[in-house]
């Protein structure tokens, strides 16, 4: 994921949090948008939002099913579930290391 | 105003996301950040259409580069032989030496644009292509300004006068170009007609030029008369690739095999 975090350039934000929406099952675009506002306080555009779907999709990290009228829902494969636990593994270590050093980890 | 926005993007994306965008769109108020933002997701498909699942379109940097080579061989093919036929008819340089000179910067930019595919299959053989022609176009621009400045001959480089180094670069870029040809057919890309076109012309430019097939391109009527067609065949074989290139279908058809 590191790479593919690389190879995303400015999208690499907003693909973990688009990544993390879909976590707990199939959204389509506007449920992610609002699913991801909710959960960071910041607004994601939609024209962000389809630029790192487009990129997700390409890299195989989601999928999209059938669509529902004119909604297409999008779930997360298994290799972009894993990529996920990677990233979010990683960036708890370093969230950690970061508390640690502040004096701050209860751990 | 949203249909104003999914117009922004590339045909490819519009089919494949746009339902869904337009959907999200019409879910609430848009205000200026969502306009903007819209507008920069625009120019990134644009800018990697080949992004969109399913699209066989090219991306962004090639399409740009051929593009770039296709208009720079039809206007560079064009002006330079416009200009070089006209100065020689005039006797002179003159006002033509600024079309001489623009229609080689058209030419270089043709053989860098076009190679861009050329690489993808015969890189050593492309980058001598382009290398060659190319110094030889570089060294026309040079002594075409020199003799546009110094119209008495003063400028010197070492001990070449302007004219000098820009019929060095002249053959050059003619000789070299036979190496594009070439390069252009191995790679099996643009037209094949156009590129033994040019290759012959090339060679007949050189013959004739360099007096090996007789008579002078200063007096003898025949000479000059083959010169000039084979002057003419050459800039139109550039600018035939040039409007190949223009015309190119999807990079798949010319990837590496």
């Amino acid at each position: 994921m590191p790479d593919s975090n690389v190879e995303l350039g400015r999208f690499a934000e907003p693909s973990l949090l688009i990544l993390v929406s879909l976590s707990d099952g199939p959204k389509h675009g506007y449920a992610i948008m609002t699913d991801v506002e909710a959960g960071t306080g910041r607004p994601l555009g939609p024209g962000t939002l389809y630029a790192a779907l487009a990129r997700l999709e390409e890299r195989g990290l989601i999928e999209a099913l059938a669509p529902v009228d004119r909604r297409r829902p999008y779930r997360l494969t298994g290799v972009g579930e894993s990529a996920l636990k990677e990233q979010l593994s990683s960036l708890e270590a370093f969230a950690r290391l970061g508390l640690r050093r502040l004096g701050t980890d209860q751990t | 105003m949203i249909g104003l926005l999914l117009a922004m993007y590339p045909a490819p994306w519009r089919r494949r996301y746009g339902e869904e965008f337009r959907a999200v769109l019409e879910s609430r108020p848009l205000g200026p950040f969502d306009f903007a933002d819209v507008l920069l997701g625009a120019l990134d498909a644009r800018l990697a259409p080949r992004r969109v699942p399913g699209s066989a379109g090219i991306d962004g940097g090639p399409r740009m580069m051929l593009r770039i080579g296709g208009y720079g061989a039809v206007a560079g093919g064009l002006l330079w032989f416009v200009g070089i036929f006209a100065s020689s008819m005039s006797g002179g340089g003159g006002i033509w030496i600024p079309v001489i000179m623009l229609g080689t910067l058209g030419l270089l930019l043709a053989l860098i644009g076009l190679s861009a595919f050329q690489a993808y299959r015969q890189p050593v053989l492309a980058w001598a292509a382009v290398v060659i022609p190319g110094l030889g176009a570089i060294a026309s621009v040079v002594g075409l300004v020199g003799m546009a400045t110094r119209p008495e001959d003063a400028f010197m480089i070492g001990s070449f006068s302007s004219w000098a180094i820009w019929a060095i670069g002249l053959v050059t870029t003619v000789g070299g170009s036979i190496l594009f040809a070439v390069a252009t057919i191995r790679a099996k890309v643009f037209s094949h007609g156009a590129a033994i076109a040019m290759a012959l012309s090339a060679v007949v430019v050189l013959l004739v030029g360099f007096g090996f097939l007789g008579g002078s391109t200063y007096g003898d009527v025949p000479s000059q008369l083959v010169f000039a067609l084979s002057l003419g065949s050459f800039a139109a074989s550039w600018v035939a690739l040039g409007i190949r290139a223009l015309r190119r279908g999807p990079i798949r058809a010319i990837a590496p095999a």
